[in-house]
């Protein structure tokens, strides 16, 4: 396993920076700029809710005409700048100049990032203040550019990793991802921004990016909600002068993008709203990776579900019967149940059996209880009808939720 | 136009029922019903979707595959929903079938029994036998216990009643089931056909927290005692019957959202001109109904009603991961406090029109969002396709009835 650094020092060629533009109250930390000295390619996965936010069809604009001299992104909190019309695209695009025209690069090589309320116009005097602060504050406070894009976050989330190529030279994966509340599965509602200074192709970063993200941010669900704003952006400058290739570097490279990836997206679900649970559900043995999904999904959505987690209450039924109407054929007899204390997709060891030919198992009520009153506890679901897998990571629905989001707008 | 409506009612023509405390709830609630047909009815049922359909809603929807012309009596028990219990749970239902059957004297398929309430546990036989002895004994017309007597969840009894050319249709209605009896005298298809409509346009698109539980059901009875025929086809009366029992369905599916859990508000969402040729096959719903269902059962939209905010953004933002394909330029989003009427869009606040945020008042939207009733409308600008659902808020007694904390 890949080790993964909770903290970023240095990613050579990379300067950021986190400034506080007077869109946040109590002078917090709401602007985050990410600049390369050198041209990077640039890759990005978008949300796929078709109400896009005008930053996502912005980036989406320059990276259809331009992936190989990206410099910068810039992002902002408080305004999502979606459901914004012709004014928020203009000032996305104005955004962009800003930024290029402070760090000099031409407006098309700089990409945007917003998140926060939707439906509200960006204060553009203030993101014009917040570039000029970041552009003259670049450096390696990773910490402080994590910070300035966090909304109901309760702490900044980064990972890094440091890699040694087959030619004895070191490269380093990078990044800062924001999300908590308002998450669903497909491109959960967060963004992100993993940077390298490993060179690659366009099209290996695209690809790479794609699997990637499938296997990490597209496992989460919180809510069940997906936003309009969701995107993951990949930059690689080449600096270190790695190219990968031999196959086990691309190996190496692709397991530690993972890695960075997905310990992002679990933290996105650690510091979900009022999370009190931890929560890695499997189900396999589906007809396609497709269908396990599916009803993966059902299952970490249902207010049932995750109440009774909330609850600690070791219900079987809720998640037996949420997986029944995922709109995908089940035979009841066939499927079963089991729960595991910790984050396991391997069910051999510390595993109880709950659900079993269409009847409950005769299990243990201690032993099923000792498990549900983990912080963490994992689900397997396994349908007998295939070999579709897949996991997802969710959390509980606790009264915290429903407090926390009623205070977002103030 | 129907002579009367109310939820007071004397008697349904031919028909008697009983309702029972068997021992199945705690603390002498009642717990059994059974509802009898001098004569056989006419019956028809929808049934949950969920793919654990229970023992006894399986046994129920083949029984009426059978025999859906000659039912003479309905039975439910709450407390133990027969669900998740093998060969022996479907043993246990055909006994019950086969004891009521046998003190009716009618045959075995003519008598169906349905069970609600916890899964995984089996029939308390005995307390049964106990509670078909007490209901045979104590028939009547005592519709509003019945009411009450097939609540699981929930916490209020819900009866309709509509008498309209000479025939009485009567509903009562839980979280988990409807029961529909009529003295119409129709064909058990026309009654399927008319049944299914119904429920498509009431229950189906009344959304509590989205959940199918594998218990749930309709059931109509129809036993021809008024003597009025129904019959299918144009310029006939099967138009207003239909009409009638899908008003009572939608009446019962409002009072199912209304008194939920700790619900304080109901809101309406209307999805208008939605793309046609856009289908879900797997369910059968149209384009609007996707987009409706997605908004109804979104988290946070409805933990915001709750706290009296208006994040009209995750209105949008539910819209377009429905799904369906939409454009943003073509969609326009309303509030509307309390009732959509012919005033329409007269007391309506715009927040969206054709994709631009308008400069909606603040205050006036927070003051519509505060109601215990508003609506939502959306139009997508694309085709025809429209629809009305139904839902409600997700507040803390939500969680706190549903996670078993305060217990």
């Amino acid at each position: 396993m890949t080790e993964v650094n909770p903290s970023i020092e240095h990613v050579p060629g990379f300067r950021v920076a986190g400034v506080y533009a007077g869109l946040k109250k109590n002078e917090a930390l709401d602007m985050a700029l990410i600049v390369s000295d050198t041209p990077c390619i640039a890759a990005g996965v978008f949300t796929t809710n078709y109400m896009k936010a005008a930053p996502v069809l912005f980036d989406m604009e320059v990276l259809q005409g331009n992936k190989d001299h990206v410099y910068a992104v810039t992002i902002n909190t408080k305004c999502a700048n979606a459901c914004t019309g012709e004014q928020g695209l203009a000032n996305a695009r104005e955004m962009a100049k800003l930024t290029a025209a402070k760090i000099g690069c031409a407006a098309d090589e700089v990409l945007v990032m917003s998140t926060g309320v939707i439906g509200s116009q960006l204060p553009m005097e203030k993101i014009a203040h917040g570039i000029d602060l970041a552009a003259a504050s670049l450096g390696s406070d990773w910490a402080a550019a994590a910070a300035g894009i966090m909304t109901t976050d309760t702490r900044p989330k980064m990972a890094a990793v440091k890699v040694t190529a087959s030619n004895g030279v070191t490269y380093h994966i990078a990044g800062i991802a924001k999300g908590a509340g308002m998450i669903a599965p497909n491109m959960a509602t967060m963004l992100s921004v993993v940077v390298t200074d490993v060179s690659l192709p366009i099209d290996t970063a695209k690809g790479l990016l794609q699997s990637v993200s499938e296997t990490t941010f597209n496992r989460v669900v919180v809510d069940g909600d997906m936003s309009t704003n969701d995107t993951l952006l990949l930059l690689a400058n080449g600096v270190s002068g790695v190219t990968l290739q031999s196959p086990d570097d691309f190996t190496a490279f692709h397991e530690a993008l993972a890695a960075v990836c997905r310990k992002l997206a679990q933290d996105i679900v650690r510091d979900g709203e009022g999370v009190t649970k931890f929560i890695t559900l499997t189900v396999r043995g589906a007809a396609s990776p497709e269908v396990a999904h599916q009803i993966a999904n059902t299952i970490a959505t249902s207010p049932l579900v995750k109440t009774a987690f909330f609850g600690n209450d070791a219900n079987w039924g809720r998640i037996v019967a949420a997986a029944g109407r995922a709109g995908v054929p089940i035979d009841p007899d066939l499927v079963r149940l089991w729960i595991a204390p910790g984050e396991t997709e391997d069910f051999n060891l510390g595993s109880l059996l709950l659900f079993t030919n269409g009847m409950p198992s005769g299990y243990g009520e201690e032993q099923a209880s000792s498990i549900f009153k983990e912080a963490s506890v994992s689900i397997l679901l396994d349908l007998g009808m295939g070999t579709g897998a897949s996991t997802v990571w969710t959390c509980d629905l606790s009264h915290d939720y429903v407090t926390i989001n009623g205070d977002y707008r103030s | 136009m129907p002579d009367v409506v109310g939820t007071e009612i004397s008697k349904v023509k031919g028909f008697k029922v009983a309702s029972v405390h068997c021992g199945l709830k705690p603390i002498d609630d009642l717990d059994f019903i059974l509802i009898v047909s001098d004569s056989p009815c006419s019956a028809a049922g929808i049934y949950t979707s969920n793919q654990f359909m229970t023992e006894s809603v399986k046994l129920v929807s083949e029984q009426l595959e059978a025999n859906p012309q000659r039912v003479r009596a309905i039975a439910v028990n709450t407390g133990c929903a027969n669900a998740f219990t093998g060969d022996l749970g479907r043993t246990n239902g055909r006994q019950v079938v086969s004891w009521i059957a046998d003190r009716l004297g009618c045959d075995q398929n003519e008598v169906i029994f349905l069970s609600l309430g916890q899964v995984g546990m089996q029939l308390p036989m005995e307390n049964i036998r106990q509670g078909i002895d007490l209901a045979l004994a104590s028939l009547g017309n005592d519709w509003e216990s019945a009411a009450h007597a097939i609540q699981t969840t929930d916490k209020t009894p819900k009866l309709w009643w509509r008498d309209i050319y000479g025939v009485r249709i009567l509903g009562i209605a839980a979280a988990r089931i409807c029961i529909l009896v009529s003295d119409a005298l129709i064909a058990p298809d026309d009654l399927q056909d008319t049944l299914y409509w119904a429920v498509d346009q009431s229950f189906d698109q009344s959304i509590v927290d989205g959940e199918t539980t594998p218990d749930e059901a309709v059931i109509m009875l129809s036993n021809g005692a008024s003597g009025i025929h129904i019959e299918g086809g144009y310029q006939t009366n099967w138009g207003s019957f239909g009409l009638d029992v899908r008003l009572i369905c939608d009446e019962l599916a409002w009072l199912n959202v209304k008194n939920e859990t700790g619900a304080t508000k109901i809101v309406q969402i209307r999805v208008m001109r939605a793309p046609d040729n856009w289908w879900n096959h797997e369910k059968g719903w149209s384009s609007a109904k996707q987009i409706a269902h997605t908004i109804a059962t979104s988290i946070s939209l409805k933990v915001g009603f709750y706290n009296n905010q208006l994040e009209w953004g995750y209105i949008l933002a539910a819209a377009g991961c429905a799904g369906v394909p939409l454009e943003l330029e073509k969609m326009s989003l309303w509030i509307v406090p309390n009732y959509i009427n012919h005033d329409w869009p007269g007391n309506a606040l715009a927040l969206m029109l054709s994709g631009e945020p308008t400069r909606y008042d603040e205050q006036q939207a927070k003051a519509i969002v505060g109601l215990p009733r508003f609506n939502i409308v959306l139009d997508c600008g694309l085709g025809s396709v429209e629809t009305l659902f139904t839902t409600c808020d997700l507040s803390r007694d939500y969680v706190s009835a549903n996670s078993n904390l305060d217990s």
